[in-house]
C-alpha cells in the first residue's frame, strides 16, 4: 500500500475521533471550505433532540491553513463497533484530534480509550485533544485532563474547544501542523 | 438513508427480532449457497443474524451499515439516487447488501454466499425477503 501523502508534502491527512456526540462531524463542517461528505444515518437508540444522527462510514472535508498547508480532514464513527473503520481511516494520516464531550460521566477515560486505540497509528507528538462543553462541569478543568492523560502515559496538548467555531477547530489543526513543521525541519 | 428515526418499545423490538429470525431461516432454506444472513439497523445494530457468535454477527452488522452509507454517499456525489443494493464479488463468493425498502425502521439485509448461489435466485430471494420485512416493520411505525 503506497502512502500518497509524502512526508515533505504540504498536504496532510488529519483524523478526528471521539465519542458519539463529541462533535466530529460538526468540527469538520465548521472548518471545511467546500461541501463536506457525510455518512450520517438516524440513530436506532440513544437519540436525543439535539443528536439524532450518527456517522457510520466517515466524514470528509478540506481546508487550508495560512502557512500553506492543505488539510484533508476525516472523521471516524464514534462507536466501538465501527473500530474496523478507525484502522482503515488512520492509514496514511499524519495526525489525530481526539474530541471529548465533557458532559459525559468519564470524558478523560473516553479520551484515554481512543488514544490507546490509535496508539499504533499515531505517536503522542502527533495528537491533540479538544474538550467541548467544559462549562457543563466547571469544577473539573483542562488541568485534570492533562494530569490524568500524563498518568496514562499520554503527554499531549489539551485545549478547550467549541467545535461549532471554525477558529477553535483551526487552532487544533494549527497545533498539529506546527508539529509537522518541526518534524520536516 | 435520511429516514426519521423513531424508537421501538422493548416488546416491538423482540417481536421484530423474532420475525426477522424466521425470515432469515426461510431465506437460507430456500436459497442455495448462503453462508450467513444478517439484518441490521441503518446505524449498524444487529436485529437478527444466522451467525452463531454475537461478536462476529455484530461486526457484519456494523460493516453492512458502513458499506451501505458509503455507497449512498458515492451515488449522491455523482447525482445518482441512493442504491437499493450493493453487490461484492470475490473468488469465494458474493456478499449482497439490500436496503430494506419503505420501512420506517431503517434496516440493511446482508447475505453472504459461496459459489453455489445462483445470482438470479439470490437477488430474487433477497428482494422478496426485504419486501416482506418492510411490510412487517411498517406495522410498528407506519
Amino acid at each position: 500500500m503506497v502512502n500518497l501523502f509524502l512526508p515533505n508534502s504540504n498536504e496532510l491527512k488529519i483524523l478526528f475521533t471521539g465519542t458519539v456526540g463529541a462533535g466530529k462531524t460538526t468540527a469538520i463542517s465548521a472548518i471545511s471550505e467546500k461541501v463536506t461528505l457525510s455518512t450520517d444515518v438516524p440513530m436506532s437508540e440513544g437519540a436525543t433532540e439535539s443528536k439524532s444522527q450518527t456517522t457510520v462510514g466517515f466524514d470528509y472535508g478540506e481546508c487550508e491553513l495560512a502557512d500553506g498547508f492543505s488539510l484533508h480532514l476525516y472523521g471516524t464513527p464514534g462507536q466501538e463497533r465501527f473500530r474496523f473503520m478507525w484502522d482503515i481511516l488512520a492509514k496514511g494520516a499524519f495526525g489525530l484530534i481526539v474530541l471529548a464531550d465533557h458532559s459525559r460521566p468519564d470524558p478523560v477515560g473516553d479520551v484515554i480509550g481512543y488514544l490507546k486505540a490509535f496508539a499504533g497509528h499515531f505517536p503522542a507528538r502527533r495528537t491533540v485533544v479538544g474538550v467541548g462543553r467544559l462549562n457543563e462541569r466547571p469544577s473539573i478543568g483542562i488541568e485534570h485532563y492533562c494530569e490524568r492523560l500524563a498518568q496514562a502515559g499520554f503527554n499531549v496538548p489539551v485545549l478547550e474547544t467549541d467545535v461549532r467555531k471554525a477558529e477553535d477547530v483551526r487552532l487544533l489543526l494549527s497545533i498539529l501542523v506546527s508539529m509537522a513543521e518541526v518534524e520536516i525541519e | 438513508m435520511n429516514k426519521t428515526n423513531q424508537t421501538l418499545t422493548e416488546v416491538q423490538r423482540k417481536d421484530l427480532t423474532a420475525y426477522c429470525t424466521v425470515l432469515l431461516n426461510d431465506f437460507c432454506a430456500k436459497t442455495a449457497g448462503v453462508q450467513s444472513a444478517t439484518i441490521a439497523t441503518f446505524d449498524g445494530v444487529t436485529v437478527a443474524s444466522t451467525i452463531i457468535g454475537k461478536t462476529e454477527g455484530d461486526k457484519i452488522s456494523a460493516m453492512s451499515s458502513s458499506i451501505s452509507a458509503l455507497a449512498a454517499a458515492l451515488t449522491n456525489e455523482v447525482k445518482h439516487p441512493e442504491p437499493d443494493r450493493v453487490l461484492l464479488e470475490s473468488e469465494h463468493g458474493r456478499i449482497i447488501f439490500i436496503k430494506v425498502p419503505a420501512a420506517s425502521v431503517g434496516m440493511v439485509f446482508t447475505a453472504v454466499t459461496n459459489h453455489n448461489a445462483v445470482l438470479g435466485t439470490l437477488l430474487w430471494n433477497c428482494r422478496s425477503t426485504s419486501e416482506r420485512l418492510a411490510a412487517y416493520a411498517s406495522k410498528f411505525l407506519g
